[in-house]
């Protein structure tokens, strides 16, 4: 193919060996470019599809690159004939690029959606109660835990009761020493309360309540499947470099789906029947939050209080969760010294 | 041999222009929506292209020749050792825990003493990175030596530092300066840098005693006020009862005065650095001057702040623009190059990807 007339030396050429340039003429042979000094003797060939346009410059000049060499193109009519035929060479790469983009936007968007589920029941034991651990700890920074000897043992007698009543391998009750009403499910079948949990419960028939609430949550794999999403969701922000998504990330974080959440109450009261223990506290524990006003944090996440009232309303029937003795070794946990 | 470029055609200039750069900037920005983030690596990649392309030496233009690719490729590495720090730290602390309650916290302080080490490298493969995809005149930038090394050894540094009780920070910004610079060539040909930071730290002295003495002053003040106002009986009542409020403003207030004053100052003294440190850089035949002023430096940072908050970020291209032209007006070269003599680098030229750290540019830097 023959190029667009143009006085020889009019392009400029860059061996890569040093900074220094030599004038050049330039002719297309095939889908060969063939650079010639202006002796006529040969600088270099380059196949077109090795040949990238590097940059547009002003002036209508174009530089075209092969390797670590450079012609800076002059002549306008030379520039459009020669990145055009670069170009055609160089287009489906671009589309392979955009379409790449695109699958990998919607791959990720459908990770970050359907993987905690599918993930939350598969996760290993160790590495869920490591999680736990790292969510315990970064929750609540330097929070005390309560040791009383005896309330831990009724907590704990409880919770395995309620665990077995779900076929669950066992439930870890910990109580932290921090004044909010709240209690949580983290990964690696651990319960957490909080201080302020207890003394907002009237009797054990509400704590239990809330307590086969969160182990609900266990039994559904809720925790695992929320840090999880909280993994991909960060992620995700430090994908799109913006605060906004980190926000997002924490927001989300801890709050369960309403449909987790009636199905976590649902799991409670099937948990308390099948220990044969009266189930109607978690229920009571509600209504006494929403009558009180001022929701607690660990209602905030919990949406329509009302209807989920409702829904947990049952009969005083069954046992007593924990006997008088064992509820007010509870209540003193966090009082009582090691081995108290 | 060229007729295009005049010989008169010295040192660094900059020819970009605002409009191309919105040409560039509305785009990238509507693609890195629709594409959720990811085509951030080839946006900034753009951007870079038309940047290089429009900053000359010698008449003659750089060439950036980096891709969006390296650079995401790069991110998803860092995003992996991430990853897996972060599952590391928890089982090393879960397990330390299991040995003694409370040995945990040294996985904590390990994690984040590699971050930082990790930090600082980044600083130096990003360099090195960038310096590989320049071009000029068909001859490219390199950098030798470890950034491991160089991240070791700027924390270390930063703890002689807060040991010092910051008296070390003009040594610190400079020998790491030195550091980068020294490592940094083009071509065949390297850059010197000797700095000589005893004659930053009376600056830095300065600024220090200025900013203690203006917070010391302002303190004062408040004292002096509650003391003169406060004095007698019913005017000691209407200060308690303004009381908790009322300090909580004045304690913001003094906050927000001494991070103003010291931003201030802290870019005071950077300007003096930047001079010292470009003065003291060779690169074979060129000396380099900054002719920058600390009011100018100020003034360029505080109105570019101000045009990113306003804009909401939209005005990122002129913030970008003014910075380009501000810098070159600030930098001269005295000088110049033969072309024939400056030959090919020859250092090693990262494949992003290949190595933590030359990626670590994708997630770190601009």
């Amino acid at each position: 193919m023959t190029l667009p007339a143009s006085p020889s030396g009019d392009s400029r050429y860059f061996d890569g060996q040093t900074a220094g340039e030599h004038a050049v003429m330039l002719s297309l042979l095939a889908e060969t470019l063939c650079i010639q000094f202006v002796d006529g003797s040969f600088a270099a060939t380059w196949p077109l599809d090795e040949v990238d346009v590097s940059a547009e410059l002003p002036g209508g000049r174009c530089l075209l690159a092969h390797g670590a060499e450079r012609i800076e193109l002059c002549n306008p009519d030379l520039v459009r004939t020669l990145t055009a035929a670069v170009r055609r060479r160089r287009r489906p790469r671009l589309a392979l690029l955009a379409a790449g983009a695109v699958v990998a936007a919607v791959v990720s968007v459908a990770a970050l959606h359907f993987l905690p589920d599918l993930a939350a029941p598969l996760l290993p034991a160790s590495l869920a109660n490591g999680l736990g651990t790292i969510a315990v700890d970064s929750l609540f920074p330097g929070a005390r835990a309560c040791t009383g000897q005896l309330g831990q043992q009724a907590l704990d007698g409880l919770a395995g009761r309620l665990a077995a009543a779900g076929h669950l391998p066992g439930v870890r009750v910990t109580v932290l020493d921090v004044p909010v009403a709240n209690a949580m499910a983290v990964p690696g079948g651990r319960v957490v309360v909080l201080r302020g949990l207890i003394e907002r419960s009237r009797d054990d028939a509400m704590l239990a309540g809330v307590l086969a609430h969160e182990i609900g949550h266990e039994l559904h794999h809720d925790p695992e499947r929320a840090v999880l999403r909280q993994l991909g969701l960060g992620v995700f922000a430090s994908l799109v470099g913006a605060d906004l998504g980190r926000l997002a990330s924490t927001l989300v974080a801890w709050s369960y789906s309403r449909a987790a959440e009636d199905a976590a109450d649902a799991a409670a009261l099937d948990l308390l029947r099948g220990a044969g223990l009266r189930a109607d506290g978690l229920s009571r524990f509600l209504q006494d939050i929403a009558r009180h006003g001022e929701p607690p944090a660990w209602l905030s996440d919990h949406p329509d209080t009302a209807s989920r009232i409702r829904r947990t309303a049952t009969g005083a029937a069954g046992r007593e969760p924990l006997r008088p003795e064992e509820w007010a070794a509870v209540q003193a946990i966090c009082r009582a010294t090691t081995g108290g | 041999m060229s007729n295009h470029h005049p010989p008169s055609v010295r040192g660094y200039a900059y020819d970009g222009r605002l409009s191309e750069l919105y040409a560039i900037f509305i785009p990238n920005l509507l693609l890195t929506i629709i594409t959720l983030g990811i085509y951030r690596f080839w946006a900034k990649t753009r951007l870079r292209h038309y940047l290089w392309s429009h900053c000359l030496f010698q008449g003659e233009r750089f060439e950036y020749t980096g891709t969006g690719g390296e650079l995401f490729r790069g991110f998803l590495v860092v995003v992996l050792a991430l990853v897996v720090l972060g599952l590391v730290r928890g089982a090393l602390g879960w397990a330390l825990n299991h040995v003694m309650s409370g040995l945990g916290v040294l996985a904590t302080i390990a994690f984040f003493l590699t971050l930082a080490v990790l930090g600082n490298a980044a600083r130096f493969s990003a360099q090195r990175y960038r310096l590989t995809r320049s071009s000029w005149r068909g001859i490219r930038g390199g950098m030798e030596g470890s950034a491991w090394r160089y991240g070791l050894r700027a924390l270390g540094l930063q703890v002689l530092s807060g040991i010092t009780l910051g008296q070390y920070t003009p040594w610190m910004l400079a020998r790491l300066a030195e550091r980068r610079i020294n490592a940094s060539s083009f071509g065949n040909q390297a850059f010197t840098c000797e700095t000589r930071p005893r004659a930053l730290y009376g600056r830095f002295l300065l600024a220090l005693v200025a900013l203690v003495a203006l917070v010391a002053a302002a303190v004062f003040a408040v004292i002096a006020a509650v003391a003169l106002f406060g004095g007698t009986g019913p005017r000691v009542v209407a200060l308690s009862q303004i009381g908790r409020r009322g300090a909580g403003g004045i304690y913001i207030a003094i906050t927000l005065l001494a991070v103003l004053a010291s931003w201030l100052l802290w870019t005071w003294f950077r300007a003096a650095c930047l001079r010292h440190v470009a003065n003291a850089t060779r690169f074979g035949p060129l000396i380099f001057v900054l002719d920058l002023s600390a009011a100018g430096l100020t003034w360029l940072r505080l109105s570019n702040l101000a045009i990113l908050v306003f804009t909401l970020g939209l005005g990122s291209p002129i913030t970008t623009h003014r910075s380009a032209c501000f810098l070159a007006g600030a930098l001269q070269v005295g000088g110049a190059i033969v072309p024939d003599q400056l030959a090919q680098s020859t250092t090693p030229r990262p494949r992003t990807g290949e190595g933590l750290l030359d990626a670590l540019d994708g997630g770190v830097m601009l």
